[in-house]
């Protein structure tokens, strides 16, 4: 299955993007714990714009040949702001001049990141439907019907489906890990990541990762994290109860 | 300032090293990511106090 098609029907696993970006992965349809509508989701990054003003497209404008209107499916509602690695200028002078006496103060890191991600509404120029789950590489659609936190699950086999490298089964090398992720043009500080060993590349950022429950991905597997990050053998999913709590979004059907 | 806090404080700033990609703290082991074998071998000889150290050649991460 070529996932970097246009899809009328709208599943997570598949290209997208905003119109400001080339392409990554949509995680998937989401229910928006604010008004109860159903919302696009993937990372801030592969969502980047302004909301209710820049428009997502499917698929994702380059290399997959996304354009606009035909190929509109939302507009961006909100998303989760990153902060930046560097702590403001005030406190680099203060640290600078009194970062003797002030100790840990001056020792300690700006928060870190919990998540990369934003939700947009759908809002489609052309008719496309919207199918809770993901697809499968032979394009079936999967909707594995639990979500877990992502906590105490070092060691567990994961599984995810993304744009570029379809669906990839890994294993969790630490559910607690604290990384500089390069954004291109700077580094951000995450906190409490999974770290997978599995393949990845890019365009798969936004790719939905399940916890799995037996040899294959099946519908008893659960929703653990939203994949952003890697680096070829290894890639990093911020956990489900942070975008959760954070973005406000829910996967589970009524 | 629990013994757990003060190390995460000093893998913080130890974060912040060109080479450096992440680390973990759990059940008194302490693991860290790197990009390269150079970092890999750099650390190799690091300890703390009351921690087991492993040390882990990852890669640089970056956005996908």
């Amino acid at each position: 299955m070529d996932r970097t098609g246009r899809f009328t029907t709208l599943a997570g696993g598949i290209s997208v993007g905003s119109e400001k970006i080339t392409a990554g992965t949509l995680s998937g349809i989401f229910i928006d714990l604010t008004d109860g509508r159903e919302v696009l989701v993937s990372n801030l990054h592969v969502f980047e714009g302004e909301p209710g003003k820049t428009v997502i497209l499917q698929p994702g404008r380059h290399p997959d040949g996304g354009r606009k209107p035909d190929d509109i499916v939302g507009i961006l509602k909100r998303y989760v702001p990153l902060r930046e690695t560097k702590p403001p200028l005030w406190r680099r002078i203060i640290c600078h001049l009194f970062g003797w006496l002030l100790g840990d103060w001056c020792l300690s890191s700006p928060e870190p990141n919990l998540v990369d991600v934003a939700c947009a509404e759908f809002w489609p120029y052309k008719h496309r439907g919207l199918v809770r789950g993901v697809y499968l590489d032979d394009g079936r659609i999967l909707y594995p019907g639990k979500t877990h936190p992502g906590d105490g699950i070092d060691g567990a086999r994961v599984w995810k489906s993304g744009r570029t490298t379809g669906v990839t089964i890994g294993t969790v090398l630490s559910d607690s890990v604290t990384l500089k992720v390069w954004y291109g043009d700077r580094f951000l500080v995450f906190g409490d990541q999974i770290l997978v060993e599995g393949v990845s590349d890019h365009g798969d950022s936004g790719s939905p990762v399940f916890l799995m429950s037996g040899d294959s991905p099946s519908p008893g597997d659960a929703l653990v994290g939203i994949l952003f990050a890697g680096s070829g053998g290894f890639y990093v999913a911020c956990k489900w109860k942070w975008v959760r709590e954070l973005l406000k979004i829910e996967w589970l059907r009524e | 300032m629990t013994l757990d806090r003060k190390v995460r404080k000093i893998l913080d700033k130890l974060l912040m090293e060109p080479g450096v990609s992440g680390y973990s703290v759990k059940n008194g082991v302490i693991t860290i990511f790197v990009e390269d074998d150079e970092m890999l071998a750099t650390l190799s000889s690091l300890s703390f106090a009351g921690y087991k150290m492993e040390v882990k050649k990852i890669g640089r991460i970056q956005m996908l």
